[in-house]
């Protein structure tokens, strides 16, 4: 008898130890839960950001040396003449590419300012996304340039 | 400086007058030397200063290269920008 009391004792000592540990860690997971979809977001258009300006500085790489190419190239003066207006639409697709991933950056800060509201942190979330699907537009242009290029210049990839 | 004590020889004078002469004349020379080698000390740590800034600066330029445009390269280029634009897909 005496023993059952003391395991009982000993049993509701320790459940008043674990259980507001216990709900303490549920609250908090359900606190970070509903952070982690915002910050999720954040997270990926960040990335995505970043994606974008490495694309971007290794297209800026690639049209110099395509630039050098056709100032030595014997094709023909048509030919010549199509792949440096490609060129040109390269670079400026590279130099918006540059701006939406900016930009992109621009709005995730502005989203995750501890003073935002959450119906701005989720219209710049959606204006930061936009700016990634147009960084992309870019780049598929961009891809097209440059396969033009290398096809006058006769590299087979 | 002479000093006279009395009741001392005056040849004690002379001798006294005579240290006190050398002692002045080696403080002056002491510190003509000092002045001189912290004079040349400045004037060569000057010149260790004006010959390095040049070179640091050489160094800090780095020097241009031609890029490579051989057909290798745009490909091996290229390739690199499709990989990164999948990475870019990828982050959906």
């Amino acid at each position: 008898m005496n023993t059952s009391f003391n395991k009982l004792v000993a049993a509701a000592a320790l459940a008043a130890l674990l259980l507001p540990a216990i709900a303490s860690a549920q609250s908090s997971a359900a606190t970070s839960t509903a952070l982690t979809a915002t910050e999720r977001v954040a997270q990926t258009v960040t990335a995505q950001a970043t994606h974008v300006q490495k694309a971007a500085d290794l297209m800026a790489a690639l049209s110099l040396k395509l630039s050098l190419r056709l100032a030595s190239s014997t094709a023909s003066s048509t030919d010549i003449a199509e792949a440096n207006t490609a060129l040109a639409d390269l670079n400026a697709q590279i130099a918006d590419a540059r701006l939406q991933a900016t930009a992109a950056f621009g709005h995730v800060a502005s989203a995750t300012a501890a003073d935002s509201t959450k119906a701005n942190t989720n219209a710049e979330l959606k204006i930061a996304r936009a700016d990634i699907v147009v960084a992309r537009q870019d780049f598929a242009a961009a891809r097209k340039d440059i396969n033009k290029i290398l096809q006058v210049l006769g590299v087979a990839r | 400086m002479v000093q006279k004590t009395p009741g001392l020889d005056p040849g004690v004078f002379v001798y006294t007058e005579s240290i006190s002469s050398t002692v002045s004349l080696c403080n002056l020379m002491t510190k003509w030397i000092i002045g001189v080698a912290v004079v040349v000390v400045v004037a060569l740590g000057a010149w260790w200063y004006f010959a390095q800034a040049p070179a640091a600066k050489e160094a800090a330029t780095p020097a241009s290269t031609a890029p490579d445009t051989s057909d290798q390269a745009l490909v091996q280029d290229s390739a690199a920008i499709d990989a990164q634009l999948q990475a870019l897909d990828a982050q959906q």
